[in-house]
């Protein structure tokens, strides 16, 4: 059997249904043994594009993303979306095309060093050098990437390895000697960690993306519930308790709501779950939670410590340890030990939990976010572009259940919603799928439309299109006297024509009810359509805490504090 | 991250998979956060597929505690032993080319070493040196001190916890 067809088969062993890619020189022969597949080739029209697909398939799904690549540009180009993955520690296999073993060092045509790249931002890289290597790599490659701290591994796979003939032994586990992912949470630590939080008087949950990738959000929303301890998430943790949920406060961070930001601040123990801690969530981090007592579970003991300093910490399975949690605190103890600390909460969240704040009119970003929530299905799955667009869906467009919110946490990456909804409406053609984007990120990966007209993929597109770099104006505005240095664009594209020339729908809105019926109309399309929204070029995204500064010194817009 | 100057020894035994690309991964961990390597011996075990690392540094006890958790991370790393280094035996070769005059200088430096010579002419010598690390670098310090130093070689600091 060739190296390719014993890639393909150890694909479809792991029950892969879709790949995301561009073919090239070097991985011809992989793509011509898809053709004897029944797994789905979904073709990019730029690599990186590809990546935040498998990622959005990933994420949308549970499932391990799969993308590919030729060798050199094709892999150089694939690097950025893989990244992504890496830093929000989605579980992906990147597959790229090498030169043939003969020719490598050698500076050939299309040759970069590829494991010397993707070591940086995957769990693992693989180089083959034989094509009887071929399926107890994939395997491996799976098995890191779907385990533990889930994220990208990373197979090159150099053209005489794909055509070379070997005799394939498929193996059903792998064991990597070095890597142990299942890691069972300690009891002891797991009864510390009650301890602590059965001492506290004002304890809050603090949520991250872990809670989701692990799937412990049911025991989360059961732990919060039997406690009656409110929940705040991170960006990442978006979902992990529904954002309507009388004990969520929303996200924490830099862009997080008042309710999260002031009552972390007045926390005397954060119980901190599947989170790192990252300087958006924190921001100055000696001002963070300053009276709290931190309590860190975490599947990977790396991020003990890394940003804060964790006064206990349970690493391991999340699931394991979350169920493990509520266990002996229905064993130990019941609600209703922190009354004065609950009053407290629902006074501070009654006022801010439909608060919006700092808009210049009634049409604003915030209003527009919030008549999607409106319309849109609770299973609906939304991604985001990154700026302006991702911190007004962060801040008002209410998540109701897990990974059905996609966004770019870790490495910020302009140009990964589009192509992230893409991918997820190929795991979920049953839901609609809607990218909330800016017109400068989504004008860095747009050319997906022909991918999802082609592939049949329709999703829905709103630009909140202020016709610049929103973020790093608004920035300009607050930090530098209103300089605006290369953020405000002079040819925007007519997004309407322009979305119309792929064959897709464009829709262009200039109030909140063109806007509903627009949209009402796009989430039932078969064709992906974009709705152009323009909106105030000085718009600005508030609540914001400013960079340098602690949780509660946030800026809401109208001059108040 | 970076506190390596003025703190105190780091001692990392590192327990590896035998194949290529894994001094790169680890040494990777240690460019992220500009930790600066001062030696690495790296040899294969008593198991052919496992190779066992001795890499040193400089830096304070809870940034090398937390860093050994990112080692013990990293997929082709077995095991990751911090050392003591008061309770390591350590040791290192050098090969040390010095002009006429060197071997009088070497044989006057105090510590528990080893030295032997080479290889001798009317040029000079070639002198190995075998002892703790701090011996060598007291030995190195000297001859250039006495300017008879020509070249040295050193093998990096191996090394075993005292049990």
């Amino acid at each position: 059997m060739s190296g390719s067809r014993a890639l393909i088969k150890a694909l479809e062993r792991e029950g892969v249904d879709v790949v995301f890619g561009i073919p090239g020189g070097a991985i011809m022969p992989v793509y011509d043994e898809l053709l004897n597949s029944d797994i789905r080739h979904v073709l990019a029209r730029h690599e990186q594009s590809a990546a935040h697909m498998a990622d959005g398939y990933a994420r949308a799904s549970g499932r391990v993303g799969v993308c590919m690549a030729t060798s050199g540009p094709g892999a150089t180009n694939l690097v950025t979306g893989v990244a992504t993955a890496y830093m929000d520690s989605t579980p992906l296999v990147a597959i790229t095309g090498q030169v043939p073993t003969s020719m490598m060092a050698r500076d050939a045509f299309q040759e970069i060093d590829a494991v010397g790249i993707y070591t940086h931002v995957t769990k693992y890289s693989f180089q083959l050098l034989r094509p009887s290597e071929v399926p107890y790599v994939t395997k491996a490659a799976f098995f890191l990437a779907s385990t533990g701290r889930t994220g990208p591994v990373h197979i090159d796979m150099p053209k005489d390895v794909q055509t070379g003939e070997a005799e394939m032994s498929f193996p059903d586990r792998v064991d990597i000697r070095g890597y142990r992912p299942y890691v069972p949470p300690d009891p002891a630590a797991v009864a510390r960690a009650l301890d602590l939080l059965l001492e506290s008087e004002r304890p809050i949950i603090l949520a991250g993306g872990g809670v989701i990738k692990s799937g412990a959000h049911d025991y989360l929303l059961q732990l919060a519930e039997s406690a009656l301890i409110p929940v705040a998430t991170t960006l990442m943790g978006k979902g992990a308790i529904p954002e309507d949920h009388p004990l969520s406060l929303g996200p924490v961070g830099m862009h997080g709501t008042v309710q999260a930001n002031k009552l972390v601040n007045e926390a005397d123990l954060v119980l901190a779950i599947g989170v790192r801690f990252s300087d958006r969530t924190t921001m100055e981090v000696r001002g963070f939670a300053p009276d709290a007592t931190i309590v860190h579970f975490d599947v990977d003991p790396t991020e003990v410590g890394k940003n804060v300093k964790a006064h206990h910490a349970v690493t391991g399975d999340l699931k394991a340890s979350i169920g493990l949690l509520l266990r002996m605190f229905q064993e130990r103890a019941r609600a209703g030990s922190w009354g004065a600390w609950r009053r407290r909460v629902e006074e501070v969240a009654s006022q801010w939990r439909d608060a919006i704040v700092g808009v210049k009119s009634e049409f604003s970003p915030p209003h527009i976010l919030r008549a999607m929530r409106e319309i849109l299905p609770p299973d609906s799955v939304v991604t985001t572009e990154v700026g302006q667009n991702q911190m007004w869906a962060e801040l008002y467009f209410k998540v109701l259940r897990p990974r059905t919110f996609i966004t770019s946490g870790g490495l910020g990456t302009m140009g990964f919603g589009f192509p992230a909804a893409i991918g997820a409406k190929a795991a979920r053609p049953d839901v609609p799928v809607v990218d909330v984007a800016g017109d400068g990120s989504f004008m860095m990966t747009m050319n997906s439309l022909a991918t999802s007209i082609d592939e049949k993929l329709p999703v829905v597109v709103v630009v909140l299109n202020n016709s610049s770099l929103g973020m790093v104006a608004q920035w300009q505005r607050l930090f530098y006297n209103r300089r605006y240095a290369a953020t405000i664009f002079g040819a925007n594209p007519d997004f309407v024509r322009l979305a119309e020339s792929f064959g897709a729908e464009g829709v262009r809105v200039y109030s909140m009810d063109e806007f509903r019926n627009a949209f009402r109309t796009a989430i039932r399309s078969d064709v992906t359509t974009v709705i152009d929204v323009p909106i105030h070029p000085e718009e600005d995204v508030f609540p914001f805490v400013g960079p340098g500064r602690t949780l509660n010194e946030m800026l809401l817009g109208d001059g108040r504090e | 991250m970076n506190g390596a100057e003025g703190s105190s020894q780091i001692i990392y035994s590192l327990i590896v998979e035998n194949k290529p690309g894994v001094l790169f991964r680890v040494a990777s961990q240690f460019r992220r956060r500009s930790f600066n390597i001062e030696s690495v011996a790296v040899g294969v075990t008593e198991r052919p597929d496992t190779s066992r690392m001795i890499i040193t540094m400089r830096g304070d006890q809870q940034m090398a505690e937390d860093f050994a958790r990112v080692l013990r991370r990293t997929v082709d790393v077995i095991d990751v032993d911090r050392m003591d280094p008061g309770r390591a035996v350590q040791r290192e070769l050098a090969l040390i080319r010095v002009k006429p005059g060197g071997k009088e200088i070497a044989g006057g430096v105090r510590g528990e070493g080893e030295l032997r010579i080479l290889a001798e002419s009317s040029d000079g010598a070639i002198i190995q040196a075998i002892g703790p690390p701090d011996y060598l670098s007291s030995l190195v310090d000297a001859l250039v001190r006495g300017k008879v130093l020509e070249e040295v070689v050193r093998t990096g600091v191996v090394a075993l916890e005292v049990r």
